[in-house]
């Protein structure tokens, strides 16, 4: 395998600048950046940094103002809305701190969501459903509604949802944020499990204990990388 | 009561900060109310309010009309009653002053005024004394005939007047306001005196009017009358046999054939509340979910939730209470609609107005509605766990929701109810104004026109009247042709009873009656009624000629089934002199009674053969090149030529003729129509409210779905979606409902069954199509969401 193949996500002179009453805020400045297949990066620093951001523009929730962002090798930096609908439920599965279940939609129906967009047969969708509810050990409660799940079962049907679609990359802003420290050391417990069977993951958090389950860790400050630590080196 | 001013106070402040809120409730309430005052002062004047004379609970009339001598024997032999009065309409032609007029004369027994217990305002009424055969020629005047002709003289008592070429005295005028129950009457004189048809038995022409006696009762009356009943058969077979005198109260007698429609048309209204209600009901939930802090925080001060439910009702009374208002003045802009649209059956319209009934009942209506549809978001929004709203932020519940979305099912099904009922009566009217009425009333134009006994009693002057008018008439440029008839639709209907030569005898008193009208002119050729076998009617059939007639296919059908009914004979059962008339002509049959009723058998004959010189009115049939008016002016000018003391009157094309004919389905489709579009326009709103407030409430949701990759597409079919699933639910009850609900309005539709699919679909498709139109403005809001929304709420 070359490198451009390894390389999953390229981002290159990423600038983001919000406008607000005449007032400019550069939530991101000039990141560069690359993310290879099979990686588990986290994005730390503290509030304000630009870790949300910079998760929106990966994820396709925003575009940046400036540079380019190449996806799966493929330039998504100018897409129009609908294409980058279709990409972000094809390549990208996200993770939310407050799991953003749907309330009344079933476990089950949360999971399916993605596939149902991407008109998959309802057989197909089923059995992806089924398999990886079971993969997040929530099988058992496919009929429940979210209300009448705890916060880390719900978390890991978040899980389960972003696996569903089978994506590129794990998009996972603070997964743990809303989760006492056991449902969330189970929480990051699945992750490394998903990574070690080859997922590619980037997840947001300031917490270090965290942080450092990833293969590499990028701090920003100020929407600048500040600098990149990798552990698996 | 400090408290509630405090309330009423907060409750002001809170419309004043959310004017736009304040407006939407206001305004919906408003149409809901007004409608429903308006109708209800209808309802009020027409079915609750007593007749205006005193003690109107003893007043009663026969179901049937009387002849002046049976009504004389009935009162000489009854105890039941105090008086029994009676009156008949009849035009007299007033030349007083200028171009001759013609008056409305109520000619009356002299029992009339003592049975309204009216007293004139100024001089007397007619007395018994006067009411006689050869008496003296006196008149009473209504107050408004004495005001526009004699300006209110004060000395107007024994001042004489013209009518008709008699002269009257008058020796009274009643006072403002007067009228008798049915009738719009301009002045009052003895029917004994003006009327030959007042000696005649058979002559059933005297509406009564009755006032029992203090504390008996129409039953007690009613045995009486059986007595008699059968003591006139006895005596008069001719004229009464199997003829039963049924009383009934007066006022049951006048508005009875209009309360089914007008409780259906109530019916209707109330509807309309109910959904400005549920309109009401969704806003205030509305309000209540976005103040939910405030009610959180009031909690968690230590308010009790029947503090914050009383403060929440004060304030949705207080809405509704400015809704009543605005809908009070509402209604004033209706009722003058509703006068203004005249249904043409329907009593005391004259009496239509706001009283305080009408006041009681719409402050009523609205604070009942604030209170009734102000409680449950009252109690929902009160019902609150303190500590977990605090966390949730007041985000509303599924519950909320689903009272919220069942309130726009309701709504729809009403609306579907309202319009289907609509539809109906829509198509029927349609149907109606389609009817084939057996002639063809293009540029022909009708008026009615009187010979005056004074001058026309001989029927040869009436004759040659007639004869120099068509004449005159058929000669003028502008005037195609013109004749003179009974004209079909206008109300004009003659009996007699009548046998047919050669068939088995007939009981006296039960001979069939058949409907007769005398023409003269080229009748059917004008009217384009088509001859079906025989010949017309000629000047040859003329006085000193055998009698010859004309039968419709009714009549053939009915009397004639297997036979040719040219040349056979009939003859009129009550003559001095037996006279047969030969039936030499058939046509076609023609809507006489409505356009909505069946024909009926009819014989035609000629003027110069009828021998009926009391039928000095007359119907003149023109039809014209084309301008109505100009020929009109012709007609007047030419009759002015004959005689200038003739009025016309009741000028009228026959189209609207024919248009008055079907006015009082036309005024039920109308009310209905308005109904249910104000019915469509508040579900519409309800349906927008909902989603606008739906897609509001789900907009992070959206975000989420967005997020996983829902297309603009995708969320614009869920938020449609969603709003179809509300519409097509309440159309599926509203159907059913309508199903049940039109068949109470089957008396009043023509050609179309009370279930007919054809308009069910149409109003359905009508209200899906304009609900999903009211959904689509919120789906394409919520399309528009940013996904980002997913991450901001973290």
């Amino acid at each position: 395998m070359n490198q451009t193949d390894q390389t999953l996500i390229r981002l290159e002179g990423v600038r983001k600048v919000f406008f607000t009453d005449e007032v400019e805020t550069h939530a991101l400045s000039g990141i560069h950046l690359e993310i290879n297949r099979g990686e588990f990066v986290s994005i730390a620093g503290p509030s304000g940094c630009g870790k949300s951001t910079l998760l929106s523009i990966l994820g396709l929730l925003d575009s940046p103002t400036e540079g380019s962002y190449t996806l799966n090798g493929k330039s998504v930096a100018s897409l129009s809305l609908a294409e980058r609908a279709r990409i972000r439920n094809l390549e990208v599965g996200f993770i939310f701190q407050s799991f953003n279940l749907i309330g009344d939609l079933t476990v089950f129906e949360n999971v399916e969501l993605p596939l149902a967009y991407r008109r998959m047969p309802q057989r197909e969708r089923r059995e992806r459903v089924r398999e990886v509810l079971e993969r997040v050990g929530m099988a058992h409660r496919s009929n429940h509604l979210p209300s009448q799940l705890s916060g880390g079962q719900q978390q890991r049907v978040a899980v389960a949802r972003a696996l569903a679609g089978r994506p590129a990359i794990l998009l996972s802003d603070e997964p743990t944020g809303n989760l006492d420290s056991k449902s969330g050391e189970a929480v990051m417990g699945l992750l490394a499990d998903l990574h070690r069977d080859g997922a590619t993951v980037c997840m947001v958090t300031h917490d270090p204990r965290y942080a450092r389950c990833a293969d590499r860790i990028i701090n920003l400050f100020d929407g600048r990388v500040l600098e990149e630590v990798s552990h698996a080196a | 009561m400090e408290t509630l001013i405090a309330d009423l106070r907060f409750g002001f402040r809170l419309l004043i900060k959310k004017p736009g809120f304040a407006a939407v409730a206001i305004i919906t309430l408003a149409l809901g109310i007004g409608a429903n005052t308006a109708i209800f002062s209808v309802v009020n004047s027409v079915l609750l309010r007593p007749l205006p004379y005193p003690q109107p609970e003893r007043l009663a009339t026969f179901q049937l009309n009387q002849s002046v001598p049976d009504l004389d024997d009935i009162k000489n032999q009854i105890q039941s009653f105090d008086y029994l009065g009676g009156l008949v309409m009849q035009p007299l032609d007033y030349t007083g002053a200028g171009e001759p007029l013609q008056v409305q004369a109520g000619l009356v027994n002299g029992e009339l005024f003592d049975a309204l217990s009216a007293r004139a305002a100024i001089g007397r009424t007619i007395s018994t004394e006067e009411d006689r055969i050869g008496g003296e020629r006196t008149v009473v005047l209504s107050h408004a005939f004495w005001q526009k002709h004699f300006g209110g003289d004060a000395n107007i008592l024994g001042q004489l007047i013209q009518l008709s070429g008699q002269t009257y005295s008058i020796i009274g005028v009643m006072p403002e306001g007067f009228k008798t129950p049915r009738e719009e009457a301009d002045l009052w004189a003895s029917v004994r005196v003006v009327s030959l048809g007042a000696q005649f038995r058979g002559v059933h022409f005297f509406r009564t009017y009755l006032r029992l006696k203090q504390g008996v009762s129409l039953a007690v009356a009613q045995s009486e009358m059986e007595n008699i009943d059968r003591w006139l058969e006895e005596q008069y077979p001719s004229h009464n046999k199997n003829r039963h005198s049924v009383f009934i109260p007066l006022q049951e007698r006048i508005v009875g054939r209009m309360r089914p429609s007008l409780l259906i048309l109530f019916g209707a209204v109330g509807l309309v509340l109910l959904i400005a209600c549920a309109n009401f009901a969704n806003l205030l939930m509305a309000r209540a979910a976005s103040r939910q802090h405030e009610v959180v925080i009031r909690s968690a001060l230590g308010a009790r939730r029947l503090r914050i439910v009383r403060q929440m009702l004060t304030e949705s009374a207080l809405l509704a209470c400015l809704g009543g208002a605005v809908g009070l003045a509402l209604a004033f802009s209706g009722i003058k609609l509703l006068v203004w649209l005249k249904p043409a059956n329907l009593p005391r319209l004259y009496e239509v107005g706001i009283d305080s009934r009408v006041l009681a009942f719409t402050f009523g209506t609205a604070l009942l509605t604030g209170i009734i549809f102000g409680l449950a978001p009252a109690l929902a929004s009160s019902n609150v766990d303190v500590n977990q709203a605090l966390k949730e932020g007041g985000r509303a519940t599924a519950t909320k929701h689903r009272l919220r979305s069942a309130l726009v099912i309701l709504e729809t099904a009403i609306a579907i109810v309202l319009l289907a009922c609509a539809g109906l009566l829509i198509r029927s009217v349609w149907l109606l104004g389609s009817v084939d009425p057996g002639f063809k009333p293009e540029n022909i134009l009708t008026m009615r026109v009187e010979l005056p006994e004074a001058r026309y009693r001989e029927i040869t002057k009436q004759t040659v009247f007639r004869r120099s008018l068509l004449e005159k008439l058929n000669s003028t440029p502008g005037i195609e042709a013109a004749m003179i008839s009974d004209v079909p639709l206008s109300g004009d209907d003659l009996t007699h009873n009548f046998l047919i030569e050669g068939r088995p005898p007939v009981t006296e008193g039960e001979e069939p009656e058949l409907p007769v009208r005398s023409i003269a002119g080229d009748y059917f050729r004008v009217m384009n009624i088509p001859l079906i076998q025989g010949r017309s009617l000629s000047d040859q059939d003329r006085e000193g000629m055998p009698i010859v007639g004309v039968v419709n296919e009714s009549f053939v059908r009915q009397y004639f089934p297997d036979e040719n009914p040219i040349g056979a004979r009939i003859r009129w059962s009550a003559q001095p002199q037996v006279q047969w008339m030969t039936i030499v002509g058939v046509v076609g049959d023609v809507k006489h009674y409505g356009l909505n009723q069946p024909e009926q058998p009819a014989f035609y004959y000629s003027y110069l053969q009828s021998e009926q010189p009391w039928k000095r009115w007359m119907s003149l049939v023109v039809r014209s090149n084309g301008d109505s008016s100009a020929a009109l002016d012709q007609v007047k000018t030419q009759i002015r030529a004959l005689d200038n003391q003739i009025p016309v009157t009741r000028a009228q094309t026959m189209k609207e003729v024919m248009a008055s004919s079907i006015a009082a389905q036309r005024f039920n489709m109308t009310l209905m129509g308005i109904f249910a579009s104000v019915a469509l326009l508040l579900a519409v709103v309800g349906i927008y409210g909902v989603m606008s407030y739906s897609v509001a409430q789900r907009t992070r949701e959206i975000g989420i779905r967005s997020a996983l990759g829902a297309t603009r597409t995708d969320v614009l079919g869920l938020v449609l979606k969603h709003g179809l699933r509300l519409t097509i639910t309440g159309l599926a009850a509203g159907i059913a409902a309508a199903l049940a609900a039109t068949r109470l309005m089957s008396s009043l539709l023509y050609g179309v069954s009370a279930t007919d699919p054809a308009t069910f679909v149409v109003v359905s498709a009508l209200l899906a199509g304009v609900a999903l139109g009211a959904c689509f403005v919120p789906a394409r809001r919520a399309a528009k969401v940013d996904p980002m929304i997913a991450l901001r709420y973290e």
